[in-house]
Formats: structure tokens, C-alpha cells, sequence
């Protein structure tokens, strides 16, 4: 399972988890698209699926100036030396929990992989929402296989 | 003394009353300082400490003209001389070009306004030093100490 993770769960005061959007950090260079979907594995071996539907790259910067400044004022032809602290945070909305809602801090979120696509044998428990898994969990295993070529 | 062969100190801050030269030469350091172009440095004044003799510089990494006072964004860089001969006769120059080079390239990105002097640091100097803060006690705890 390891190698399919692709970040973590980012909860804060502002934008906590909740029983319908899941925030997570992006590990660097894992390239991630909007609609994909991702496993997230929590407490009493419960598991999450959601969809991603935003992608946001944040910094510790404070403001656009400070861009500006780091720029040599304005200068566009400058190269940092230095990237600045920085990451990509995924909105995924939750499409259904194994067992229980919601998520907690920090878990793992894992690219929907084969496992996921047992989620189809959950429709029983789950009839509405994993038909859409089923078909969200496809679209996500053709976009890594064309990745992984 | 060979372990601070490749060892540098680097100030934010510094006094400018401090003079340097000698006799009619003599100047403060605000004085220098505030003659600096953008990229340019000082020349390296010879400081005795306990029998170990030391190098410092000026370097300014801004442009003067975006800066709110003469003395902003100027660095100010420290090195020990090792050998006998950088003791008797300074520090190489070749050397503190190449130094001043690589801190002249350190100079973005900024921790414009989340610090106060964000125009005399190094942005890896801000990322640890705001890692160490993280552990440090809060004021109120500290006050604590003393009014037990």
C-alpha cells in the first residue's frame, strides 16, 4: 500500500475534515487532476473514497509583494536560488466511508488502486454512491497506467 | 582553529557606530555602509578576539533604492583566519568574493513582511530559525520563572 500514497490529511482550525471534504497535502512531483479519486485509510480499518475537485499550491508567503520582492523587485528575468516553502493541497469531496466518518489527522491518502475496485462489491452498502466510485475508480486506474508507461 | 576553515557568521544586525580604519582614515560603519551599491561589499577589517583574529565584511544584497534606510538590507559577514598567513596578511580577497558571491545569491526568496528584517536575510536562515522558535518557551512562561 505504501507506494500508492500520495500525501497526508491536513486538518486545521479554518478548514477542518468533515463528513464531506477531506483536504491532504500532495507529495512533491506526484501529479494528481482533478476527479481523481484516492483511498484514505483511517481509524478501525475503515476507509474513505473521495473525489478530488480542487488543487491549490500554497506557500508561507503572505502576500503577492512578497513575490515581487523575491523577484529582485519586479525583476522578471530573476532566478530565486531558494524555492520557497510551498506544497499543493487537494479539496477531494467524500463519496462514502467503509465504516465511519470522518477521516482523521494525518492519515495517509493512497491513489485508488486495485483494492479500490473491490469497492464495487460495497454497492450493496452503498448503492447510490458506488456506482460513481466504480466509475471514478476506472477513469483513475487508466490515468496511472498511461503514467506509468 | 581548523574547524572554522569553512565556517562563516552572518548578521542581520550590526552597530553602526562601530568605527574601522585607522587615524584620519577612521569612519563609523554606518558611513561605509551607506556609501554600498547594490552587490558590492567593504573591505575586510581585521578584528582581534582572545589572540584568535578575525575577518569581517560588509555586503549589501538589496538595492538601496528600494530600501526604507541606508543601512537596510547590508549583511554583515564574519570568518575566522586560520592560517598564519591570513592572519598576518588578511584574508584572501579571491576567497571573500567567492563568499560574497554565493550569500549575494542566497539574498531571495524573501520572508518579506513575516519578519521585520527580511531585507538582511537568508530565507534558509529563516526557515530554521523559525523551526527553533516553534520550541521555544512563550514569554508569559518565562516572565513565570523569575516572578515565582
Amino acid at each position: 500500500m505504501a507506494e500508492n500514497v500520495i500525501g497526508r490529511v491536513t486538518a486545521t482550525e479554518n478548514k477542518p475534515t468533515t463528513c464531506d471534504i477531506v483536504r491532504f497535502w500532495v507529495e512533491d512531483n506526484v501529479v494528481i487532476r482533478p476527479f481523481d479519486v484516492v483511498r484514505i485509510p483511517h481509524l478501525s480499518a475503515s476507509e474513505t473514497y473521495a473525489i478530488i475537485q480542487e488543487l491549490s499550491f500554497i506557500t508561507d508567503s503572505p502576500g503577492h509583494l512578497a513575490s515581487y520582492v523575491s523577484a529582485d523587485f519586479g525583476d522578471v528575468g530573476a532566478e530565486p536560488l531558494n524555492r520557497r516553502l510551498g506544497t499543493t493541497i487537494a479539496e477531494a469531496r467524500i463519496l462514502c466511508n467503509t465504516k465511519i466518518p470522518p477521516v482523521g489527522y494525518a492519515g495517509p491518502a493512497c491513489r485508488q488502486g486495485r483494492s479500490g475496485q473491490g469497492m464495487g462489491g460495497g454497492h450493496r452498502a452503498y448503492p447510490t454512491i458506488a456506482t460513481g466510485i466504480t466509475k471514478s475508480a476506472a477513469l483513475a486506474n487508466r490515468t496511472c497506467r498511461q503514467r506509468c508507461r | 582553529m581548523a574547524q572554522f576553515r569553512n565556517v562563516i557568521g552572518v548578521s542581520k544586525n550590526f552597530r553602526p557606530t562601530f568605527t574601522v580604519g585607522r587615524g584620519r582614515r577612521k569612519e563609523s560603519v554606518g558611513t561605509v555602509v551607506a556609501a554600498l551599491g547594490f552587490g558590492d561589499r567593504t573591505n575586510v577589517f581585521k578584528m582581534v578576539d582572545d589572540q584568535r583574529v578575525l575577518g569581517m565584511w560588509y555586503l549589501r544584497i538589496r538595492p538601496p533604492q528600494q530600501m526604507s534606510n541606508p543601512l537596510q538590507g547590508v549583511i554583515k559577514v564574519e570568518r575566522y583566519a586560520v592560517e598564519q598567513a591570513e592572519r598576518d596578511d588578511g584574508l584572501d580577497g579571491v576567497r571573500v568574493d567567492v563568499i560574497s558571491q554565493h550569500l549575494l545569491r542566497e539574498r531571495n526568496v524573501t520572508p518579506f513582511k513575516t519578519d521585520p528584517r527580511w531585507a538582511g536575510h537568508l530565507y534558509q536562515v529563516y526557515l530554521a530559525e523559525s523551526f527553533l522558535k516553534t520550541s521555544f518557551r512563550s514569554d508569559a512562561h518565562f516572565m513565570a520563572l523569575f516572578q515565582a
